[in-house]
């Protein structure tokens, strides 16, 4: 927030980005921009985030954070500035990309489901095109065992939401990118957020979250940026 | 990514299309019996003039199956943005998921003209006995293409908010040729001759539309987010 840190733009390498966890960087952002039919979204992004962290952002609606995850997870490329995610330079051709985009996943805050299909369905194809058939119940880990054979458009936001957690554990990504991820969930599922990120970090990856909800997040949280008006800022721990 | 990592790809698209395709049954359901129903009434609207009927039988039927197979085949490329993201994070290469959606699609077709044949045949050519072997031919390359335009036009206006009337409005220009080859190389079948000349076409548009497809939808899937 202003006067809480100071503007990210044009301060690339700004002390208060430097990864305070660990000195691996799985993102380097350096003064990136991103822009949309004539509107800027972001700007002047300085951002290196470290193995281990868990970065936690928050602010308004409509300042960028959405926009933030996807250009970390290389959904979309920043239209000025450079950066590389993983090792691999943000600019980077498709096929350069794809081993990249494999490490990531992300969670956004509409479900990425087939409406149509049964929940387990909705777990297995994905892991079928990443890696073939999870060996466990992962439904069963996310307390879905009895609703299997539900169609995803009948489920609830909670259980969509758990449909979704339930695929990463059949994986586990280098960055895990999540937008609002207890957004539709109980009280009951917070632990099972808490269980994804820290098998990411354990696993020298690192975690983004997107949240509102600054008492659920908070906890794992090892630093905190805010998004306001297209720019990132420091924010209080 | 190997060869055989890409047709992988190629087949996990094609399944997990025909199986959400059968969940939730446009073709089944809305589809085919729509085209049936309108194969049905025009020789209603046209009276029972058998030598009429014998010569607009093929072109009503490729008429049909192209129109009622755009709503199918147009679908394709209609899932939400979060699923294009999960996929893109699972690694789909994108012209493995065009060639996959091109196949469920003219599978689909496929099912639809299966219906419509021998209603076309009863209806409006009830005499003789066609070349089923030319039929089957050229129906299979039909299909083929009218799969591969649906999926390629599908990927073109993916992400805009006109998709649903730009779709037709962007197939159904090159779709004539299809039609075109379709319905005289059918007449031809009907009439026990060779259709060898439009099965050639086909052929030929078939790869053409793959092509074209397959180096456009890398490019087309990075654009259109």
């Amino acid at each position: 927030m202003p006067g809480n840190g100071g503007s990210a733009s044009g301060h690339p390498g700004a002390s208060f980005y430097t990864p305070r966890v660990a000195d691996q960087a799985l993102v380097r952002l350096a003064d990136v921009g991103f822009a949309t039919s004539g509107s800027v979204i972001l700007r002047g992004v300085d951002l290196t985030i470290a193995a281990g962290e868990i970065l936690g952002i928050s602010g308004p609606n409509g300042a960028g954070k959405t926009t933030l995850l996807r250009l970390l997870a290389t959904l979309l490329r920043p239209t000025s500035g450079r950066g590389t995610v993983l090792g691999t330079d943000t600019g980077a051709r498709p096929q350069e990309l794809a081993p990249v985009r494999r490490q990531i996943a992300l969670i956004g805050h509409s479900p990425a489901l087939w409406p149509d299909l049964t929940l387990r369905e909705n777990v297995d194809l994905p892991a079928g095109l990443r890696h073939g058939p999870a060996d466990d119940d992962p439904l069963g880990a996310v307390g879905l065992a009895g609703v299997a054979r539900l169609k995803a458009a009948h489920a609830s936001l909670g259980m969509q939401r758990r449909v979704e957690f339930a695929r990463l554990l059949t994986w586990t990504p280098r960055l895990l990118l999540l937008d609002e991820p207890h957004a539709g969930l109980d009280e009951a599922a917070g632990p099972l957020v808490n269980h994804l990120v820290t098998r990411v970090t354990d696993r020298d990856g690192a975690v983004v979250m997107v949240s509102h909800d600054r008492n659920r997040a908070g906890s794992l949280v090892t630093r905190r940026l805010a998004v306001a008006a297209g720019t990132v800022l420091e924010a209080p721990a | 990514m190997t060869p055989r990592a890409f047709w992988k790809q190629v087949g996990w698209v094609f399944a997990k299309d025909l199986r959400v395709e059968v969940r939730g049954g446009v073709t089944l359901r809305m589809a085919t019996p729509f085209a049936a129903l309108a194969l049905l009434l025009a020789p209603l609207a046209t009276g029972a003039d058998t030598a009429l009927l014998r010569r607009i039988g093929p072109g009503m039927l490729w008429l049909v199956v192209i129109l009622f197979g755009m709503t199918v085949t147009l679908r394709s490329g209609n899932e939400s943005g979060p699923v294009r993201d999960l996929l893109t994070l699972c690694g789909l290469d994108p012209a493995a998921g065009f060639l996959g959606r091109s196949l469920a699609g003219a599978v689909l077709l496929l099912g639809v003209t299966l219906v419509l044949v021998p209603l076309m045949i009863v209806l409006y050519a009830p005499e003789g006995s066609p070349g089923w072997g030319w039929l089957a031919l050229l129906a299979i390359a039909g299909v083929m293409a009218l799969g591969l335009l649906g999926s390629l036009v599908a990927t073109l206006v993916t992400g805009l908010r006109a998709r649903t009337s730009l779709g037709p409005l962007l197939a159904i220009p090159p779709a004539v040729p299809v039609l075109l080859a379709t319905a005289r190389g059918t007449d031809s079948a009907l009439s026990q001759r060779g259709s060898l000349s439009w099965l050639l076409l086909l052929v030929a548009m078939n790869l053409a539309l793959v092509i074209v497809g397959v180096l456009l939808a890398g490019p087309m899937d990075e654009t259109t987010r």
